[in-house]
Parts: structure tokens; sequence; C-alpha cells
């Protein structure tokens, strides 16, 4: 064989196994594993010790065999002091200042902390640092300069949605702890001005979703207003008000009261109880993927305690999606 | 010591005289001979009202002095406060600076305009007339909207003594600034200049913009109607805890009207008026009427770039792609975020909305990634002034406080 008919050959099987290329669909694997931040605790107390096998996983109702990736050491923080003119005008933002303080002197070495800002829109004061003295400084020089702003307008959900995106994706448990008195009158990812109770229903659903789906704990530290008065009833009716149903809903968020006595003690207990956690691990089987939410339900094979657990994670259209990599969790 | 009874002394001794002898022997006189008593009674009277009229003098005097030298004082101090403020305003963080500089009081901020600033740096001139008018623009709002409060700089009722006070202060410091910059032919402060005056000019005024308004108020009250609220609190082992639950009521079909038959009568006159556009497609997403609010939305975004209206432009692009979304248009929804995102690359709702579809399509990376940069900023400014945030003020009023974003640039520079 000479050769000029090898050189055809070689370029045949090029050209053959380039034209099946073209014609045979492209298949992507995506290995879709799910994280689940577990908190247990019985009595208010966190619970340790415990092994993958003391953990039952239903994903949509179907049983799923789940590894104990770690506990949560470190933990990761957006630390949010809303600066609008509610609290402002009505003097609590002293105590929320004082409540945030306290929130960082229970900090460890390891963890992180970013500090931002949030009134008609939201601002990074300080990026994710393990200087917790810094942003006491900043704290503290928040309250000095607050005042009321052109259009001043409080978007405290798009400040909690942005503050999420600072701390997800770590190796800690990311925590989002907002200090405010709750109004919210002009987000946009998760609106407060309702025109329609069900079009309001829907997009809370969107980004309440969201934050539970990624696993994002939503904790509140919060002056409540008056309540009863007409107007506080027909400022909440008008703008919203996040409520500890709304915190805790997001993925096993707490509320505490920002001149509780015991707060100092509260918060030093939830960051411990947040350190102790578990960090659960799986590979759903059984369940169609990419079909979008999947209820999950955690709990504990023969044992007794409470769980805190995220309540189902999103599974994204991979299949219409060559570039997505999945729902990484 | 004892005066003669006989002689005049000179004026000068004897008011030393009065003064110490007055003061050092009191009554003694009344032990004189008879015949002396009364030139001497007489002579004490008069030393007594000069007396009186001497130390009225000299009170006065001493609280003029001290007054003088209190005001200079104070004026120092003042002075020294001003520098910082200002410098922070040109060098440090500028919200900052006027922040301090807005809870100024109507008669210090008067005091603080008499100081003198030398011609020598035109652009402390400009920077402090910024100052003025950012000062203004806080109080002005305040006195609008609020009453009273505790960290309040008006007076109950919302007085405009501030915000006039610095209005009056920048309009002085304005002409200066004119003057020097005539003088000088010096091009970029004839053109901050110039651009100042575009920014303080009167709104538009014209019949489309009375509807227009018209139309923002019956849009803004059609919103919800409050019928009741129920209100539940409890006490957990966590602390105090509870729920506000709140039923949203009617809609108020009788603005939605008016507000739709106002945008119409603008659009009727001036078609390609993209801010009444953008109200009605927003309306007619409200009054479940999708298919009319894509139509007008598309336009509004169409007519606002070719009119390079970027607050209009933005919010069609961000309403369009809730309307894509709340039909499942996931594609569609996701370009017009980006469309929004590249009208006004400063914005933060664009961003959130398309990280959080990004999200809920499974791209979690990329999703948090897209919100992150919601947290960029703006030049200039660490805060943020996305047009949603002002969406019921109005394209003026975000206009208006984007171009004293610019001039703010411009005097840091």
């Amino acid at each position: 064989m000479t050769l000029f008919p090898r050189s055809w050959l070689c370029l045949a099987i090029l050209l053959l196994d380039y034209g099946a290329a073209e014609q045979q669909p492209q298949f992507q694997t995506f290995i879709e594993g799910v994280r689940i931040d577990v908190l247990v605790s019985d009595g208010g107390r966190p619970i340790s010790g415990l092994t993958a096998e003391d953990f039952e996983v239903l994903d949509n109702g179907v049983p799923q065999r789940v590894a104990l990736a770690s506990a949560a050491a470190s933990l990761s923080i957006a630390l949010m002091l809303d600066t609008s003119s509610s609290v402002a005008d009505s003097g609590h933002l002293s105590d929320l200042v004082r409540a945030g303080q306290l929130l960082l002197s229970t900090l460890s070495p390891d963890d992180t902390v970013a500090f931002l800002t949030f009134s008609r829109g939201v601002r990074m004061v300080v990026p994710s640092t393990r200087d917790a003295r810094s942003v006491n400084s900043a704290l503290l020089a928040a309250r000095s300069r607050t005042v009321r702003r052109l259009a001043d307008r409080t978007a405290m959900w798009d400040a909690v949605f942005a503050g999420a995106s600072l701390v997800t994706g770590g190796s800690g448990r990311s925590l989002v702890c907002v200090l405010t008195d709750g109004a919210d009158n002009a987000s946009w990812v998760l609106p407060t001005q309702p025109r329609d109770a069900r079009w309001t229903i829907d997009q809370k659903a969107r980004t309440i979703d969201v934050l539970r789906g990624s696993g994002i704990v939503v904790d509140v530290v919060w002056i409540r207003r008056k309540p009863g008065s007409l107007s506080v009833q027909l400022d909440d009716g008008i703008n919203g008000t996040l409520s500890p149903y709304d915190a805790a809903d997001s993925a096993g968020g707490m509320a505490f009261s920002a001149r509780d006595a015991k707060l100092p003690q509260r918060l030093a207990d939830r960051l411990t109880a947040l350190r102790a956690g578990y960090v659960l691990t799986y590979t759903p089987a059984g369940v169609p993927r990419g079909d979008g939410w999947h209820k999950l339900i955690v709990r504990l094979k023969n044992k007794r305690g409470k769980i805190q657990a995220r309540t189902g994670y999103f599974s994204g259209p991979v299949a219409s999606k060559p570039d997505a990599r999945g729902t990484q969790q | 010591m004892v005066l003669p009874s006989s002689g005049r002394p000179s004026a000068p001794v004897l008011t030393r005289g009065l003064l110490t002898l007055d003061l050092l022997v009191g009554d003694t006189g009344s032990k004189r001979d008879m015949a002396g008593t009364d030139t001497l009674t007489l002579s004490r009277r008069r030393r007594c009202s000069r007396e009186m009229v001497l130390w009225a003098l000299t009170t006065v005097t001493a609280v003029v002095v001290v007054h003088v030298r209190t005001a200079n004082l104070v004026a120092a101090l003042e002075q020294s406060h001003l520098v910082q403020v200002l410098d922070q305003y040109r060098r440090g963080d500028a919200d900052a600076a006027v922040a301090t500089f807005a809870l100024w009081d109507a008669k210090r901020v008067d005091a603080e305009t008499r100081l003198p600033i030398g011609d020598d740096d035109p652009w402390a001139i400009a920077a402090l007339a910024m100052l003025h008018v950012e000062a203004a623009l806080v109080n002005d709002l305040a006195a609008r909207s609020w009453p009273a409060a505790p960290r309040d700089t008006v007076s109950p009722k919302g007085s405009r003594a501030v915000p006039n006070v610095h209005s009056r202060a920048s309009i002085v410091l304005m002409q200066r600034l004119g003057e020097i910059a005539r003088g000088r032919q010096d091009s970029r402060l004839l053109e901050f200049y110039r651009r100042s005056a575009v920014a303080g000019a009167p709104n538009r005024v014209s019949p489309e913009d009375d509807s227009l308004w018209n139309g923002r108020f019956h849009e803004h009250w059609m919103g919800p109607e409050i019928c009741c609220g129920g209100i539940s609190f409890s006490t957990s082992t966590a602390g105090e805890s509870g729920r506000i639950e709140s039923s949203h009521g009617r809609f108020v079909r009788s603005h939605a009207f008016e507000a739709e038959k106002a945008f119409r009568d603008v659009l009727s006159q001036q078609p390609t008026f993209a801010e009444a556009r953008l109200r009605l497609g927003r309306l007619l997403y409200f009054l479940d009427r999708a298919e009319d609010s894509e139509r007008e939305l598309v336009r509004a975004l169409k007519d606002a770039r070719a009119a390079n209206d970027v607050f209009s432009g933005y919010l069609a692009a961000l309403f369009l792609g809730q309307l894509h979304e709340d039909r499942g248009r996931t594609k569609q929804a996701a370009e017009s975020y980006e469309t929004g995102i590249a009208i006004f690359p400063s914005g933060q709702s664009a961003y959130l909305s398309l990280g959080r579809l990004l999200i809920a399509s499974g791209d979690a990376d990329k999703g948090w990634r897209t919100a992150r940069s919601a947290l960029a900023g703006q030049p200039g400014s660490n805060t943020t002034f996305d047009p949603w945030y002002v969406y019921p003020a109005g394209s003026i009023v975000w206009e208006y406080a984007r171009q004293v974003q610019e001039l703010r640039v411009m005097v840091r520079q």
C-alpha cells in the first residue's frame, strides 16, 4: 500500500469521525450533588457525635443514601444594617448597632464577616474579612452617618439577596444576619407593594425558594415597632414586614429582639449551634432531575432531637442548558 | 485719705479719686464739719453718678470684648469643621460628608456662608456649592415628606428653612464661581458651571407633564386598600417572636381607570414619551392584560433608547423581564434583564433579578456571581441609585439626582 491511499484512508476516517460527531447529539454528564446543612438540637442545646447512619433524608419522598461530609466549623456571615429612615428616625439604630457588636464579639478567628448597609439600595461597607474589629469600626461609623436621603425607601429583601451572594459557596455555614425594624417598601426581588395577593405570593415564592434551595440561613435581629396601632397596621399592609416567620422560612433562620436582655447569650448559643451543625451530601437516586423544586425531609433515626434544615432544592433544567453545571448545592 | 473741701482737682484726678476713695472710705465724708457737708454731699452724688456711668461703660466694654473673642473662637471652630466636611466631600466619603452637613440647622448653615473662601481654589467653591445642593435635597425631601423626628433638622410640620438657606448659599457660590470661570477662561470650570445651571433649571412644564403627574398620582393610589390586619405575637425560648399578618384588600379600579386615561392622554399628544408608555405598560400588567402590557413595554423600551432615556429604558427592560418570567419564558426574561444591565450597569435590581433567574434555572454559581455584581456601586459614590427605587417619584427626580452625582464626580476630581 502506498502512502497516497493511506493518507486518503486517514482523511476518510477523520471525515467520518467528524460527520458522526456532527450527527450524534452531545451528551454531558451532570453530577448533581445535594448539600444539606443540618442543625440538631435537644431542648435548645446542639447534639454532637451523630453519624451519617443517624440521618434519614427523603427527596420528594424517596429515601436517599447520605454521607456526612463534615461539621460546619466556621461561619461565613453577611451582617446587614438597616439605615433607612424608619430606623434612623425612631432612634432604634443604636440598639441595632449594639446587637451587631454583640454578634461580632462572639465570632471565632476562623469566621469571616462582611458588613453591608441598606436603605433604598444596598451598599457593601466592608468586604468579607476575618478582622472583626474593622467591621466593628464600620458599624459605629454607620450609626453616626445615617441620615435621610433623597427619595429614601427600604429595599430589605434586595439587600438580603445581595448579602446572600457574598456568603454562598464557602466551606463553612452561610449566615445572613439582618439588623432591622422589618419595614420594606422598595424591594424588587421580593415585592412588598402588593397590587394583587396572588401575584405577591408568586413573587415571594421565587425569592424565598431560591434562598431555601441554597441552604442560606437568614437570622433577624429586629426592633418591633409598636404593634396594634393603626399606623403600623397600615404601614405593614402597604409596605410589608419581614416577619420572623419569613426569616425562619428561608432555611432554619431565627428572629431575636434587639432589646432582649438575654440577647448576648442567645446570639452566642446561636452561633455555637450553627458551628455544631452537620453537612450531609448525597447524589439523588430514584428521582427525576431537572424538574424544578424537590421537597426535602430530614429526620433522625431512632433518636430524639429537633432538626433545622432546608426544606428543598432546585433541580435545574439541565437538559436544555448544555452550559449549566447542574445544581451544586 | 481726705479730700480737700476747697479747690477742685482736675477731672482725671477726680475720676480716679472718686473711684478709689469711695471704694475705700465709704461714708468717711460724713465726719466732716457741718459747713462743708452740703458741698461734700453734692460732690459725692456727682461722683456716684459718674461712677455708675463708668461701671456701665466698663461692663459693656468687657461684654463686647468677651463676645467678640467668643464669636471668633466659634467661627474658627466652625470653619475648621466646615473645612473638614468639605475636604471629606472632595476627597473622602462624600456620602458621609453630605450626611453630616445635612444635619446642621439653618442658623449654622447661614453663618457658614459668610466665612471667607479665597478665589485661588475655585474647585473648593464648586465643591461647597455642591455640598449645599446635596444637603438641600436631603432636607427638602424631609421637609416635604415627614413630620418632626428626633434627629430632624427641620421644625415640625416640615419647615423649609434648612433647604432654603442651603439653596441661597449655593446660588451665591455658583454666581461667584461663574465670575471666576469667565475671568480665567477655564474650560473645565465653565463646563461644570454650565452643567450645574442645566441641573438647576426648573423641571419641564408642559400639558403632557401635568397629565403624567396626574396619572402617576392615580397609579400610586390604585394600590392596596387595607381591609384588616391581624397581629399575633408569642414568646419562645429564642426570644420574642411573632408574625404580623395583613390581608391586602381590593384593587382600586377607579384609580386604575384614571391612571390609564391620563397616560393615554399624554401619549395622544406625545406618542414617543417613553415614561408615559412605561407606566401604561406597568399598569396594564397589574390589570392582567399581559399582551397589551408587553406591547407597550416593548415600545417604551424602543422609545427610551431612541431618546437616551435611561430611567424609562432600564425599567421597561426590568418590567418586561418580570412579565416574561411570569409567563415561563426564561430565556426572554434573562435577555430582558441583560438589556437592563446594558442600559444602566450601575443599577442593582436587574442584576438581582437575573441572578435569581439563573439560580432557579439550575446555574447557581453564575446566578450568585451575577447577584454579587449588584454590589459594585457607582463611580464617585458607594451608594446605588437604581431607577426602580425612585419609580414612584418619576424620571425627573432620578435624572436630577443622576446629574448631581455626575457633578459630584467633577468636583472630586
